[in-house]
Parts: C-alpha cells; structure tokens; sequence
C-alpha cells in the first residue's frame, strides 16, 4: 500500500478480487527462516527505502535490538521509522468480518490503509 | 557476560576464579526483563573492539538474523561479532537464574548460577580463546 501497489481502500468484494489478481510477493506470510530478516521492497514517494521485517512473537524486543544497534552503529535513529502493522489487525475477529483476503478481513484491509495513510502524512511533516 | 569479562581480562583467562570472584562482578544476576535487547557497554578489548552484552530472551535467532541484516544493509556487517555465550551454559547456571530472576529467590539462585559459571568456565575460556583467533586473523587479514 505504501508504494503505491495495492489501493488504501476496498469497498466491496470486486474490487477484492482485483486486488488478489495482482502479484505481490509475502501475501501468505514469511517461512520461519526469515524471521528477523530485513527485507527492501521499493522505495517511496518521499524516496523513503521501505522494508519488510517479520518479527515472530516478541515484536516490541526485535524492534528494540534494531533501535539499539543502529545507535551502536553510529546511525541517526530519527532517520528510521518502525511501524508495527500487527498493532491495527483486530485481536478477536466479529462474526460478520469473514477474512475474505490473505486471511484478513475488509475492515481490517481498510484499517492498515488508514495507518499506510496517517504514516505518509507524517513523512511529509 | 561472564564471557565479554574473560575477553576483557577482569576474570582471569587461566587459573582458578572463586564463587565469590564470580558474585562480585557487578552485572552478575543483576538483568531483568527490561533490559532484554538494550546492549550494555562493559569495555573495550586490548584489539580496540567495544564490548557488549546482550540479552535476548527465547528471541536470540530472530533478534540476531536482525542485527547482522540490519549491519548489512549499513554496509557495517564487518563492524559487528556477534557470540552466543548461552551454547556453552550449563543447567546449573539456567537453574541458578530461573531460581533468582523468575522466583525471587536470589539468595539461593545466585550462590547456584555462580557455581555453574564455575563449572562451565573451561568451555567459556575455549569460547573466548577462539574469539580472540578470529578477531585476530581478521585483522590480520586487513
């Protein structure tokens, strides 16, 4: 969504489906092996480098070790911006939100569109 | 921790090392769960290396593929040695710290991890010995 290749909204299930249509690579999840693994797949708008990164079961500890080594490493830790997507997918699923989408529902789909919006406004302030 | 020491040279790398010796390091049994993935500096080798320790929970695999791939990326993975020292723990010390860390009992536990570190200590001074070789044939290597 924040390169630009899958739309930040979905109204109904056509355009789910063209949505599905498209080639996008880690729609059914990482093999244990990538786990912590940075992964670069484009650069945005703003020529932000955007990376994919499956962190497991302790999120908040891997981002934590990344924040860290990149002070270890000399590196402007204003210049790194950690988003954790996990945060917006709704823990218990309501009855009427069949996921419909690599396992996820339309009201979450649109719930990570909203939070890829509110991060590329913030790159721009 | 008990290894980054034996690199440093505040625990003798040959030679008998006390109970007490190992209780009185200041970072002995003093981590808590906050401190996971926050590298603490204990200082800096005869080579020039700064020297961490980190502790990483049951997430060591994951937190380290993040590391050396976030080094990677910097263009900095040369700048980076990471060591397991846990591979050459025993259960003694694992016990030692469950008992102080998890049950609050560090009156029992930390006497018990330090026995174990006692114990173990051979196999953490092959550990550091062979550190010491790679960091020297790297920078032999230029």
């Amino acid at each position: 969504m924040h390169l630009g290749f899958l739309p930040k909204k979905i109204e109904n299930l056509v355009e789910f489906r063209l949505v599905q249509n498209k080639n996008i690579p880690f729609v059914e999840g990482f093999a244990k092996r990538y786990l912590g693994c940075l992964l670069y797949v484009g650069r945005g708008k703003k020529g932000e480098e955007i990376y994919l990164l499956a962190t497991g079961k302790k999120p908040d500890l891997v981002i934590k070790t990344l924040k860290e080594t990149l002070k270890i490493l000399g590196e402007d830790r204003s210049k790194y911006l950690f988003v954790n997507s996990d945060l917006v997918m709704e823990k218990r699923r309501k009855k009427e939100e069949i996921p419909v989408l690599w396992g996820i529902s339309s009201f979450e789909y649109n719930k990570i569109g909203e939070m890829v919006a509110r991060v590329q406004k913030g790159l721009e302030t | 921790m008990i290894a980054a020491h034996l690199h440093l040279g505040t625990i003798p790398i040959t030679g008998p090392v006390s109970k007490e010796q190992i209780m009185a390091i200041p970072e002995f049994d003093l981590a808590e769960t906050g401190d996971w993935g926050k590298p603490h500096f204990l200082g800096t080798d005869e080579f020039g290396n700064e020297i961490f320790i980190l502790g990483l929970n049951s997430q060591a695999q994951i937190c380290c593929r993040a590391i050396i791939s976030l080094a990677y990326d910097l263009g900095k993975a040369d700048q980076i040695l990471l060591i397991n020292s846990l591979s050459v723990i025993g259960i003694l010390t694992r016990v030692g710290g469950f008992l102080s860390k998890k049950m609050r009992l560090s009156g029992i536990g930390k006497p018990l991890a330090a026995k174990g570190i006692i114990n173990s200590l051979p196999r953490l001074r092959r550990l550091v010995a062979g550190v010491k070789n790679e960091i020297q044939r790297k920078q032999m290597d230029g």
